[in-house]
């Protein structure tokens, strides 16, 4: 990439970082960053007044059942939402703020503006909900393990692949999101039907698993969830295969998404 | 094609099924030239179709020899202010054209230089700071000037520029846009105040439900509309006896007072025979003359005539 297109994704970092974390718009991704910590933060209460956390949760080990079922969570559902609000509003909330037409007087390639705009969208997810992950895993391991265990490598290790997965799935569900949120109008109904869908990812068969971003995040875990008595198992994918898949899904969408840029006229009204 | 002009190359825009604007052919040379017509006529389209926010349904567009889906060419000949009135939410007018120009490629202190002149050009220095959210509609006007002005673009596209603007705002504003016209620039307006049009306009642009139906300068296209006698107002110390005289005139076809206009209305059919003829009446009656105008040498008679005078001009 030249210079000059370099300086102008600069430009639009600097001022979609600004709206995505300190504008109106941010406050529905801060409250679902808020989501995971709120059970965590009652947990660690309830726990203090009635004199320790029960056995099971004990210990090292305790921290890491909690946490599974926590990030489970956070995955399906925080992740989830968050970039459907995040990335189907990245034109769509622009048209609907009628201020699209800003960037589309700038001398940059629609292309570029995709690229630029994306990149803010994803590093704001994934310092919203990667901090929110950080947050209870450090609570979590903090109270249950010791003080100290919260930092030792091993454990850190772990929170840095947990921070990975929650990396890469804010670049996957941000690429589905971008997508449907220039071709479609609507944002609910999509959003809805790709829920249910990931949702229901552990009970589908082993080819259809393969068509969707959870299936590929769940082997990245570095403590997957054991399967339920009713899933249907499917061989989990590598790292070497999840990653450059989700970075080519990823580039890929882009790639429509350029294409669909292209023909997007402004049309808040006619004269 | 021109490189010095915007070029309408048989250009047409649909919405669906709804007509903007049809076989457009338009060649705009630099100066200031306005797009009149009322509500719907297609005025915004043709900017929008200019500045490559929407694109033709068919033909091409090239503005100074650069094809209006070409963002990252166009970007940089052409500012345009919108008029639309909304803008990316919490910033202020300063840091508004700053992001602009950064996005434009800049660096922090060109970037900074360029959007504190722009603001000094509109006035808005002191209000820079504010958030444009709280800004009057006569501030997000001149904001939107600036943001059109900040890059120094050769091609200015002014959606009714002077809406909400106060008397003094307005004539600084016309005074802006002579400047950068004698610059050498384009700077195409479409305004409602039609008088206001006929001011500052070096040529015109006539729309009606979408066509062009005349363009050029105003006394041009006047002149070519040989079915409607031109109209000339003469203030005199003797109109009625000035009026029994004006009817030596061949192409003279009517003379009355207008107690109105408080003149003599003559209606000719060749202006520049009758005014050789109306010195000679002048001197050879002694008829002391205040002054003599055009009386439908403007838009709004312009544009009356040739929509069939229906006087819902805008």
């Amino acid at each position: 990439m030249n210079p000059e297109r370099l300086a102008q994704v600069r430009g639009i970092l600097r001022l979609e970082l600004r709206k995505g974390l300190l504008g109106r718009r941010a406050l529905p991704v801060y409250f679902l960053g808020l989501l995971p910590i709120l059970p965590v933060f009652v947990f660690l209460v309830v726990s203090t007044f009635l004199g320790g956390p029960p056995e099971e949760f004990r210990g090292a080990g305790g921290a890491h059942l909690f946490f599974i079922a926590l990030f489970q969570f956070i995955l399906r559902f925080v992740l989830f939402f968050g970039c459907v609000w995040i990335f189907m509003n990245l034109f769509r909330g622009e048209v609907l703020d009628r201020s699209l037409h800003y960037y589309f007087l700038t001398p940059i390639r629609r292309e570029v503006l995709v690229a630029g705009k994306y990149l803010a969208a994803w590093l704001t997810a994934t310092a919203v909900f990667g901090g929110s992950t950080a947050v209870c895993y450090v609570a979590i391991h903090g109270y249950l393990g010791g003080g100290s265990s919260a930092l030792a490598p091993s454990v850190v290790a772990v929170l840095l692949q947990y921070l990975g997965v929650v990396a890469l799935g804010c670049l996957g569900y941000g690429a589905v999101f971008l997508v449907v949120g220039l071709f479609l109008r609507s944002l609910i109904v999509p959003a809805f039907a790709i829920f249910t869908w990931e949702s229901l990812n552990t009970f589908l068969p082993a080819f259809l698993k393969k068509v969707s971003v959870v299936f590929y995040l769940q082997g990245l875990i570095p403590l997957p969830p054991p399967d339920g008595p009713i899933s249907i198992l499917a061989e989990p994918v590598s790292l070497w295969i999840a990653l450059p898949g989700i970075l080519l899904f990823t580039a890929l969408t882009l790639v429509a998404a350029g294409l669909r840029i292209r023909k997007v006229e402004i049309a808040y009204s006619s004269d | 094609m021109r490189d010095d002009a915007i070029v309408f190359d048989n250009v047409s825009k649909f919405y669906g099924e709804v007509l903007g604007v049809n076989r457009v052919h338009l060649a705009v040379p630099p100066g200031i030239t306005s797009l009149v017509g009322p509500n719907g006529s297609g005025k915004t389209t043709l900017m929008n179709l200019m500045t490559g926010l929407v694109r033709p349904s068919q033909g091409r567009i090239r503005v100074l020899g650069v094809r209006s889906d070409d963002p990252e060419r166009l970007g940089r000949l052409v500012g345009y202010c919108t008029q639309f009135d909304s803008f990316p939410r919490g910033f202020t007018g300063r840091e508004l054209l700053y992001g602009y120009l950064r996005v434009h490629g800049l660096d922090a202190r060109a970037a900074g230089e360029r959007t504190d002149r722009a603001i000094e050009r509109v006035g808005m220095t002191a209000a820079s700071t504010r958030k444009v959210a709280g800004y009057s509609k006569g501030m997000r006007q001149r904001i939107k000037l600036a943001q059109a002005l900040c890059h120094d673009a050769k091609v200015l596209v002014l959606d009714e520029p002077l809406n909400g603007l106060d008397p003094m705002a307005r004539s600084e504003v016309i005074a802006l846009f002579r400047d950068l016209a004698t610059e050498g620039r384009h700077v195409i307006i479409s305004s409602h105040i039609l008088h206001e049009v006929d001011m500052i306009s070096d040529q015109v642009v006539l729309l009606h439900e979408g066509y062009v139906v005349a363009e050029g300068s105003i006394r041009s296209v006047r002149g070519e509309m040989a079915e409607h006698p031109i109209q000339i107002l003469i203030r005199c110390d003797r109109p009625a006896a000035l009026a029994s005289r004006v009817f030596e005139v061949d192409s003279v076809v009517e003379a009355r007072i207008d107690e109105a206009r408080g003149g003599l209305l003559v209606k000719t059919k060749d202006a520049e025979r009758f005014y050789l003829a109306f010195n000679r009446i002048v001197l050879e009656n002694g008829v002391k003359v205040e002054a003599v105008t055009p009386a439908d040498e403007d838009v709004d008679a312009v544009y009356g005539y040739l929509i069939g005078g229906s006087g819902d001009q805008t």
